[in-house]
């Protein structure tokens, strides 16, 4: 499914309202591109982490059921889909 | 039907079994809807209640509106409520416009349906998923596991195709009144105040019209469980109920909760204390496996509960156990190795097995 930025802020907002903490998470890619509205649209959802968020962030999206390709790094490094 | 009308009724289909006043059903609609004049509500009340679609208690000083399910011409409207939602959300997403197309032809072969529901949609929308709550009319027969076994097939069919998450959730008639009775917090009561009926709503109606007729009470919940947030308290208190009292932990009175939203949070907690303890529960109680393959599904456990069946079945065989490894292993899950010796253990120190 091709994600629009709107789209994507919806599903972040969705998974904010799971989170116990703030906590910094990094769009990379086109993921990154289509928040900026450099490009139109993105099929995989991809974001780094500080490894101190990592566990909350996986918290978060494991609570909330989704439909989504959602690649995540902690610190850079491929960890969890 | 004017947006007057379409506005009661849609808020108090919503909230089945709850009672309050006008002014309080005013509250609701405007939560609802955005915009709601008690004087414009207290009128149309009147009129519908002199036209049997609407019945009025007195409660002390206030009235209580509630709907007549005796009246024929209810159902009717409740069916149109449910295409005019239908329309609004369609307008939303033409994706889902198509999803729903392919579902309505590609579910009518399957004969034992009756009617089917997209539920908390909006939301569920923005995650690129569906719930999708499929009602059977049946609840025995020969071919009732094929067909529930050809709508898995049918349902992951259109996942692939239109790239979208689908979790159904497949009840028998039998098993849609004990959920939709129950006292407990279940999946299916906190539905269907958030859901819209697009294939046979006219179908939902009279099964709902139906079981209150027979005298069942229905009371709907207007909340959303997440399993993983089900407190320590409450969890410790449902284990008690269900068999499985823990050593070292005092049971206080708490909410009564189904016990597949118990084991979906003891699977998604990830204790393997908590775990193993699992096929003490199947063992002893009666749970749906159709729910506990549905919240599998959605929480993405499906795996780890696969691995607990298969010891399960091998321990202590239980039919219903069959039917929910077969339905997982047709939806192509991965089984999660169980800790079988362990959990023959527990089992035996919990009198599940002798």
């Amino acid at each position: 499914m091709q994600l629009d930025s709107s789209a994507l802020i919806e599903f972040l907002e969705e998974v904010d309202k799971e989170l116990n903490r703030t906590i910094t998470l990094i769009a990379v890619g086109g993921t990154a591109m289509t928040l900026l509205r450099v490009k139109a649209s993105t099929v995989d959802v991809d974001f780094t982490l500080p490894g101190e968020d990592y566990d909350e962030f996986q918290k978060a999206l494991k609570n909330t059921p989704h439909g989504f390709k959602v690649d995540y790094w902690k610190d850079g490094i491929e960890v969890g889909l | 039907m004017d947006e007057t009308t379409f506005r009661i009724l849609d808020t108090l289909s919503r909230e089945l079994g709850n009672s309050f006043s006008i002014n309080g059903l005013t509250r609701r609609i405007k939560e609802g809807h955005g915009g709601a004049y008690y004087a414009n509500i207290y009128n149309k009340i009147r009129t519908l209640c002199k036209d049997g679609i609407i019945t009025l208690t007195t409660a002390g000083r206030s009235s209580i509106p509630s709907l007549n399910f005796s009246n024929y011409q209810l159902l009717d409207m409740l069916a149109q409520i449910e295409l005019r939602r239908k329309q609004e959300l369609l307008r939303k997403s033409k994706e889902l416009q198509m999803l729903l197309k392919d579902a309505e032809e590609r579910y009518e072969n399957i004969r034992s349906i009756e009617s089917i529901s997209a539920t908390n949609p909006d939301r569920n929308l923005k995650l690129n998923r569906t719930e999708l709550l499929i009602l059977l009319h049946e609840s025995k027969g020969n071919n009732l596991h094929r067909e529930i076994i050809d709508i898995h097939a049918i349902t992951r069919d259109l996942q692939a195709l239109h790239n979208i998450k689908l979790d159904p959730l497949i009840l028998t008639a039998d098993a849609f009144l004990h959920l939709l009775t129950s006292d407990e917090i279940n999946p299916l009561r906190e539905m269907l105040s958030n859901k819209i009926t697009f294939h046979s709503p006219q179908g939902f109606w009279t099964r709902i019209a139906a079981t209150l007729a027979r005298g069942y009470r229905i009371k709907l919940l207007k909340r959303d469980t997440n399993p993983s947030k089900i407190s320590e308290k409450d969890l410790i208190f449902n284990l008690a109920r269900y068999g499985y009292k823990e050593i070292g932990f005092e049971t206080w009175e708490g909410e009564k909760i189904c016990i597949e939203y118990i084991i979906a949070s003891m699977l998604m907690t990830e204790e393997a204390r908590r775990i193993d303890a699992i096929p003490i529960l199947l063992a002893k109680n009666k749970a749906n496996y159709s729910l506990l393959i549905f919240l599998s599904q959605k929480y993405r456990f499906s795996a780890r509960l696969l691995g607990l069946l298969k010891a399960l079945s091998r321990i202590k065989p239980l039919s219903e156990n069959a039917t929910g490894i077969d339905i997982l292993e047709k939806l192509g899950t991965k089984e999660i190795k169980a800790d079988e010796k362990s959990i023959e253990q527990k089992m035996r120190l919990y009198n599940a097995i002798r």
